[in-house]
């Protein structure tokens, strides 16, 4: 069940509105296993997760991120530092040339903050990351209902 | 002749250093010999638990356990949650604040998935409870933190308080908070804290640590082991 969606590019992102961007492909980035996990219904902050796979030589920085479905995402990890767990931003994540990149939970997160609603198990949201030359990758996570995230952290 | 005086000092002090701490050693090894050491004599009255401790566990086990001091903070239901409701009980209790996306939901998904299995044997989940202490009552409100904690599980309870009541609970486990603000987010302020999960036995007594990274499979095994050992089934 992968979902494998091209990286698309609005080579003149400034100055076009994102929804009137044409869809130039740009092979080489793919967004896999994308997922938010569902939040109660009372959360401000919830996270998503998704491995990005670069097919390409070079690495890809991925600077930022936005979803209509949040005020505002950010790039966030979780570190757990002598038995303290600290959350902190990051200004960009890099995807390995022939590599991969993964968020997943207790670990590097997409920081999804002021819901513009309520999610539930079931939603969509659609995700797009911003990444340094300009360019953007867009994919749709679902909302999914994670007990111990049993699906990612086991083996 | 005034510098080879202070070498001497110094070298002389650190082999007081080291005699000292080689004998703390030896001490501690003794002590721990002699805490392993099979049943001793219960001071405490009630139902008696057994000493010693279970073997092969991914857990930090307290020999004796440590008395959990008198604190006082409000459950989810708005009543008092004090000492007195660890007695009669396994705890597990968590440290953590709603507005963490990604560390505590995730301990808590775990923990529910530990509670979801205790279940699989009515023996081990009876008497058994599930705490989640908001170290961020300036925004976890009682309410809040009731639909927050019944998300994961509706017998898992909710407790915060001032933050002078906080630190009565915090500090004896040894779990660290503190909140700190990057300019650069929009997230406000977030909250760093300890991520062990503390189990207190049915005699209000700290009995084990779990440290990250959690898994339901390691704790699940542990608390049984633990409490099958304390309680002689």
């Amino acid at each position: 069940m992968k979902r494998i969606k091209t990286l698309t590019g609005i080579g003149l992102a400034g100055l076009l509105a994102l929804t009137a961007a044409p869809a130039l492909a740009a092979a080489g980035l793919s967004a896999h296993e994308p997922w938010v996990r569902e939040a109660p219904p009372m959360a401000r902050m919830l996270a998503g997760y998704v491995t990005l796979k670069n097919a390409t030589g070079q690495p890809v920085t991925i600077t930022g991120a936005e979803s209509p479905a949040f005020g505002a995402v950010e790039l966030h990890r979780s570190v757990i530092k002598n038995g303290v767990a600290h959350m902190i931003k990051q200004d960009h994540v890099t995807v390995p040339a022939h590599g991969k990149f993964s968020f997943e939970p207790g670990g590097y997160h997409l920081m999804l903050m002021q819901p513009k609603h309520p999610l539930k198990a079931g939603d969509n949201v659609k995700m797009t990351l911003r990444l340094k030359d300009g360019r953007t990758l867009s994919f749709t996570m679902p909302v999914r209902k994670a007990n111990g995230g049993a699906m990612h952290m086991n083996h | 002749m005034t510098d080879n005086k202070t070498k001497t000092t110094k070298t002389t002090a650190i082999v007081l250093l080291a005699v000292v701490a080689i004998a703390s050693l030896a001490l501690g090894l003794w002590l721990s010999q002699r805490l392993h050491q099979g049943p001793g004599h219960e001071a405490s009255s009630g139902p008696a638990l057994r000493e010693g401790i279970p073997k092969g566990l991914h857990a930090t086990v307290l020999p004796h356990g440590k008395a959990v001091a008198p604190f006082k903070l409000t459950d989810s239901n708005g009543k008092p949650f004090d000492v007195d409701r660890l007695r009669g009980k396994w705890s597990f209790i968590f440290f953590g604040y709603t507005n963490c996306p990604d560390v505590c939901p995730l301990t808590l998904s775990i923990l529910n998935g530990v509670y979801q299995k205790l279940q699989n044997t009515p023996a081990d989940v009876a008497n058994t409870q599930v705490v989640f202490v908001s170290v961020d009552p300036r925004r976890d409100t009682i309410p809040e933190l009731k639909k927050y904690v019944h998300f994961f599980n509706p017998h898992f309870i909710g407790a915060t308080g001032p933050i002078k009541q906080i630190n009565d609970i915090t500090k004896q486990f040894g779990i660290l908070y503190s909140y700190t603000k990057d300019p650069k987010s929009k997230a406000g302020y977030t909250v760093n804290h300890s991520a062990q999960i503390i189990l207190v036995d049915p005699q209000a007594r700290e009995r084990a640590i779990f440290s990250p990274p959690h898994k339901i499979d390691k704790i699940t095994t542990a608390f049984r082991k633990i409490r099958h050992y304390y309680e002689g089934s």
